[in-house]
């Protein structure tokens, strides 16, 4: 069995380097980290991805474009982020969502869930 | 002083000292008659022959009663000048007339409908008519004086009403509007032509499933203040602030409305909603970087005492450049300044060992953070190992804006010189991975050197339109 890919989004280095090692030490592979909307649209448009982790807000910019590329090509995806729930559209209402600072074991039983482990 | 006192010092005095005025144009007659008035008791305090000289002694005497024959020489006849003398001083007339035609009498009675007498007339009759007009007279002029006291506390009303901030609309038990002061009228574009039109077309009651209308449900609103919709005559509407007080005149139920707009204050309450959401963001986001640092850091320290150094260093680094922003309402830092508050954490190092120069240059707050975190990372790299760690080192930031066609860029140079030797380290250390991933992470090119000189660190950073040169100016934040 290869190694599931996950596509981390994160605009603060410190987070992303700490979601990095979280994902990795758990086995997985990371595309990534993506810091900026623009490097976050092009690894989700054109990377082979399993899932993807999403920080809401990248730079004071919505990562929402990015849910929808992710959406568009069937790949599953959480958001993690310090804004509460229900400030997201309800398109995405049932998308799982870590709020910030979260457990690494909850990002880890997400991303199990998203990847079907 | 009683009520009766003042009453009967002000109003025309009883028989036997009430003070009259003869207008007669026969001499005889009238002597005659001043003689029946003093036998009867009254004062007689002056005889006239003409209209004219009747309102000029009405003016100067003041009498209680003035007794006119109709008919008198001259331009003006009894009638007119009673007229006259009842608009302007208020006082009574009682015609005497030999002429007892109807038509003469009607226009008497609506001149002045107080009294005629027909001639001839017996002394007794004379008197009966006296005091029965007197008492009218007297009658009538505490009238004036309680209307003229009504006018005075209708108007001390009407001043609250129309003075008053709030919007005050009076309701009547149908739903109708009775009154709407000036302050309501601003509030929901209407005037006059409100009066009579239901309460429903001002205010919407907010509950849209209660059955019937506002004005049905008008007395559940009383007491407390409820917020409801008011509505605008143009057909805008706003939040208000409602407090309806119930009371009853006549038999009738009446509503007291007070009205106040609070849209500034939902406008105020929405604001202050954004920015407690924005701080819960924040505090949150914050917390998870420390956490990530604190994870970061711990899988890599040694042992707890270089743990406990290297983390609090950093959440210092990151607590000096929240408090520039915390300055600028997260607007932004400058990067002189930034750079200051770093080196001023880091090392203890002052005078000309230290060289700081550059534009002013605005960061945007991300930008600032962590370019603040890679600063204080080459900082304690510097004191520990570098030119800082020898008391002839030195060191130099400085940093000039590059403008191309297209963008512009940012370029800072860290060098350090007059240190220990330097030789590029066997592996990368962690201050070292977070000066150059942290900050390609936000879109920066990092070229970390060591030649034996010391070490040296060229970063550029495009700059965006939310970090920008300070030349710019600040008006577009």
């Amino acid at each position: 069995m290869t190694e599931a890919r996950v596509l981390v989004v994160e605009d603060e280095f410190m987070m992303a380097l700490d979601l990095v090692s979280t994902v990795e030490e758990a086995g997985y592979a990371v595309v990534g980290p993506a810091g900026t909307l623009e490097q976050a649209l092009l690894l989700a448009k054109s990377f082979n991805i399993d899932a993807a982790l999403l920080d809401l807000n990248l730079w004071g910019r919505s990562s929402v474009p990015v849910a929808g590329v992710l959406k568009g090509r069937g790949i599953p995806f959480a958001f993690v982020s310090g804004y509460d729930k229900d400030t997201l559209k309800r398109e995405f209402k049932d998308t799982p969502f870590i709020t910030k600072p979260y457990l690494k074991s909850t990002v880890l039983r997400v991303l199990g869930r998203l990847t079907g482990r | 002083m009683s009520p009766e006192h003042t009453a009967t010092a002000t109003t025309p005095m009883p028989a036997g000292r009430a003070r009259l005025l003869i207008v007669e144009d026969e001499a005889i007659v009238a002597r005659d008659l001043q003689g029946r008035l003093k036998r009867l008791g009254y004062e007689v305090c002056a005889i006239v022959a003409s209209g004219a000289g009747a309102i000029e002694a009405a003016s100067q005497h003041r009498p209680d009663i003035v007794l006119m024959d109709i008919v008198l020489k001259g331009d003006m006849d009894g009638i007119e000048a009673a007229e006259v003398i009842s608009r302007d001083y208020e006082i009574p007339t009682v015609f005497l007339t030999a002429y007892a035609d109807q038509q003469t009498l009607q226009r008497a009675k609506l001149a002045v409908p107080l009294g005629y007498i027909v001639k001839p007339f017996t002394e007794r009759e004379l008197g009966i008519m006296l005091e029965i007009n007197l008492y009218r007279a007297a009658a009538e002029a505490r009238l004036r004086q309680s209307m003229a006291a009504l006018r005075v506390s209708e108007a001390r009303f009407r001043t609250v009403i129309d003075t008053a901030q709030e919007g005050i609309l009076l309701v009547d038990d149908e739903g109708l509007v009775q009154i709407l002061n000036p302050a309501a009228r601003r509030m929901f574009g209407w005037g006059d032509e409100a009066i009579g039109e239901a309460i429903d077309r001002l205010i919407a009651s907010g509950d849209q499933h209660a059955a019937g209308s506002f004005a049905d449900n008008l007395s559940k609103f009383s007491g407390v203040s409820h917020e409801v919709e008011g509505r605008h005559k143009e057909g805008t509407t706003f939040p208000m602030d409602l407090t309806v007080g119930e009371a009853s005149q006549l038999g009738h139920r009446l509503f007291v409305g007070i009205a106040r707009d609070i849209s500034e204050r939902k406008q105020a309450e929405k604001t202050q909603r954004v920015l407690i959401d924005e701080l819960n963001h924040r505090v949150r986001n914050t917390l998870a970087t420390v956490q990530a640092f604190a994870a970061q850091t711990l899988s890599r320290a040694k042992d707890p005492a270089h743990f406990a150094e290297s983390f609090t260093g950093r959440i210092q680094a990151l607590a000096s450049a929240h408090t520039l922003l915390t300055h600028t309402t997260w607007t932004g830092a400058e990067l002189g300044t930034l750079n200051r508050a770093q080196l001023a954490a880091g090392c203890d190092v002052e005078g000309d060992r230290l060289v700081c120069s550059g534009p002013e240059v605005i960061l945007d707050p991300q930008l600032a953070v962590h370019l603040g975190l890679a600063l204080h990372e080459l900082c304690i790299n510097a004191v520990k190992y570098g030119a800082l760690s020898l008391p002839e080192g030195r060191l130099t930031v400085s940093w000039t804006l590059v403008k191309s066609e297209t963008s512009t860029e940012l370029k800072l140079d860290w060098i350090e010189s007059g240190g220990p030797p330097v030789a590029p380290p066997a592996s990368r250390g962690f201050g070292t991975v977070l000066v150059e991933h942290g900050l390609t992470h936000i879109g920066a090119r990092v070229k970390l050197g060591f030649p034996a000189t010391g070490v040296i660190c060229e970063i550029v950073l495009p700059i965006t339109e939310r970090s920008r040169p300070a030349s710019d100016g600040q008006q577009d934040d």
